[in-house]
């Protein structure tokens, strides 16, 4: 273990880590932001979805530092007297959760049928990437927007039938976050799938992997244990920058009143209430969780930039 | 040459079919057409009835064919949310966001090309690399963000350009223009800017990247021992070779444009296609959402089409491989 760490501290990641301010800055941001949504419950300053604290009184509070501004709301209160600061840290949670599962499910989804398509090769490869070619042409967010649709339309009719067969009712709300992380994962998959096939294809004639199909282990093994590791490196840059896609996506899809159910806001819910109350003047409502957004996002992206150039030893 | 386009026309077909599919079971499957068509109080005789006149006890290719065929002739039904024909109420949309789409395109190439090229050629000058992290920025920022900021800045603070619908409009025939007029065209500005920003920052990398490529050639260094000035070298040669992958990613841009534009037109309440689309997808409004998803396929599998045969036309090396593995 000592061992390991040593050699990653003296690897080039770590220097070229070291050497780049703005990594470092987006890093900590980064970090401070999974932190502060992970344990919103616990570090924000009150609780946004306990009635029992909410004050009407203290609707439309602008920021702190404005006039009428109260210290204990540092960043305003919205039309229902909740701390915009609280419901921001409570929004990022789930835009997070949704973000990353949505990634994780593509990336399964991406190296499985990628792993198939360049190591069975033939009709099957040509099938699964016509189909990535064709999804392709067609924009991420389109995609996204069609399948969340199309599920939200057909998960009425599913509740009810497993009730009538007695099996019980299910959270309509976790359905909903549970469609649009298929529908995200869905519409993400296929630069996932083209990497992986692109390096299966060029490890399936190597030597070791010849040599496993030599000794006998039969071909979904050979594909999960021995090709899927040496072909991981560039996945992980992909999901990083997948990562920022994806919270926009989301973000996107709530913002149009298509993603999460209001119960559970997330970044893109907040915004889209927010910007009822642009005009009247209330513009920290939207503002301050766009701006979360942003800078949420552009961390995310320049670590996947740096990760990207420091994982590729042409570019040093 | 005639088995590659024929290879492309059949494939785009295909995609035509798969798209054209999923529409018929969004109407089929989904949605209950009887339950759709006839009051809740009626009876098994009467669904029964509508049923047999719906067709919908014939075997499914049939019911695919007589639904292709409807569609091929623009018949998508009746909208369930305004009860008007579907075909008609996106006749009436286009146009808004065909105006849209198009001065978003242009002014990602009348903005994007000259930020490239300043990009490119001043590469060292604090000017251009505080464009190239803006235009970073502008890539984490999502679309519908930059709208709010816009209308925050400039329609509520500055109160300057209007931040909701189209203006006046005139009509022309079947189509509506908002560019004749003085409120149509300033309704246009904010909406336009938000879904141009992406292809200008598209548009500026690829000609700075494509630029600094040619720069590096030897024709251009030849050009300048010819004692060439500045500007021919830079305009007349370099510039000039970078604009046929411009041209490709704007071509295939333009598809994006009128998807994106669904965000924007939510933005903005512009009333166009996509604002219709999100509300029948809120409203489960199914003939509109099958009807505009046939449109959108279509004119995604054309732009591929011709962006595909241009590049055939264009590129040689395409030729001699037989078509090789297809467009992409």
């Amino acid at each position: 273990m000592q061992d390991a760490l040593k050699r990653f501290f003296d690897g080039d990641i770590w220097w070229s880590f070291k050497h780049n301010k703005l990594v470092m800055i987006a890093f900590v941001i980064a970090v401070l932001c999974v932190f502060a949504s992970a344990f919103a419950p616990l570090v924000a300053p009150h609780n946004p979805f306990d009635l029992k604290t909410l004050n009407l009184l203290d609707a439309f509070t602008p920021p702190a530092w404005a006039a009428n501004g109260k210290a204990q709301f540092l960043l305003g209160t919205d039309d229902q007297g909740r701390d915009v600061l609280s419901t921001i840290m409570h929004g990022s949670r789930v835009s997070l959760l949704v973000g990353i599962c949505a990634v994780l499910l593509a990336m399964t989804i991406g190296i499985t049928l990628g792993l198939i398509s360049g190591y069975v090769g033939g009709s099957v490869d040509a099938f699964i990437m016509r189909v990535a070619d064709i999804q392709l042409s067609f924009p991420a967010i389109l995609i996204a927007l069609l399948i969340d649709g199309i599920f939200k339309l057909l998960a009425p009719k599913l509740s009810a039938f497993l009730a009538s067969a007695g099996l019980g009712t299910i959270n309509q709300d976790n359905v909903s976050i549970a469609v649009l992380i298929f529908a995200i994962a869905a519409s993400g998959w296929v630069q996932y799938a083209r990497t992986v096939r692109g390096s299966t294809l060029v490890e399936r004639n190597k030597e070791y992997v010849q040599a496993a199909r030599v000794i006998g282990r039969r071909p979904l093994s050979i594909m999960f244990s021995h090709v899927l590791p040496n072909v991981l490196g560039p996945v992980l840059v992909l999901a990083t920058l997948h990562v920022g896609t994806a919270i926009i996506t989301e973000a996107t899809l709530s913002f149009l009143g298509v993603g999460v159910p209001p119960t559970q806001p997330s970044l893109g819910t907040l915004i889209r209430i927010g910007n009822d109350f642009l005009f009247s003047g209330e513009w920290w409502i939207t503002v301050f969780p766009g701006l979360a957004l942003v800078i949420l996002v552009l961390s995310i992206n320049i670590l996947g930039d740096w990760l990207r150039d420091a994982l590729n030893p042409k570019l040093r | 040459m005639l088995a590659f386009i024929i290879r492309r026309l059949l494939q785009s077909v295909l995609v035509m079919l798969a798209v054209g599919f999923i529409a018929f079971s969004l109407f089929n499957f989904v949605g209950d057409p009887v339950s759709l068509m006839l009051p809740p109080e009626a009876t098994t005789a009467d669904r029964e009835a509508v049923r047999k006149a719906l067709g919908l006890d014939d075997p499914f290719y049939v019911q695919f064919g007589s639904f292709l065929g409807n569609a091929l002739q623009g018949n998508f039904g009746i909208s369930l949310r305004l009860g008007r024909p579907v075909s008609q109420l996106i006749a009436e949309r286009l146009p808004a966001t065909l105006e849209l789409a198009m001065t978003a395109a242009l002014i990602g190439l009348f903005v994007g090309i000259p930020l490239g090229v300043y990009t490119a050629l001043r590469r060292d000058k604090w000017t251009a690399k505080a464009i190239l992290t803006t235009s970073l920025i502008g890539v984490s920022l999502p679309n519908f963000l930059i709208g709010i900021f816009l209308i925050l800045i400039f329609a509520v603070w500055l109160g300057w350009l209007p931040s909701f619908g189209r203006g006046d409009v005139t009509q022309l025939g079947l189509w509506s223009t908002g560019l004749l007029t003085a409120s149509g065209i300033k309704a246009l500005i904010l909406p336009a800017i938000t879904l141009g920003f992406y292809p200008v920052t598209l548009i500026m990398r690829l000609v700075r990247s494509e630029m600094l490529e040619v720069l590096r050639t030897d024709y251009i260094k030849f050009a300048r021992a010819r004692g060439l000035t500045n500007r021919s070298v830079h305009f007349g040669h370099a510039l000039k070779n970078t604009l046929v992958p411009v041209m490709t990613i704007t071509g295939l841009q333009l598809g994006g444009l009128i998807a994106f534009a669904i965000i924007t037109e939510t933005v903005f309440q512009w009333p166009g296609m996509g604002l219709l689309f999100i509300q029948a997808v809120q409203f489960a409004d199914i003939p509109v959402m099958a009807a505009y998803l046939c449109l959108i396929g279509l004119i995604f599998v054309i732009i591929n089409l011709v962006v595909d045969l241009l590049y055939y036309a264009v590129d040689p090396r395409l030729r001699i491989g037989g078509g090789g593995t297809g467009g992409h």
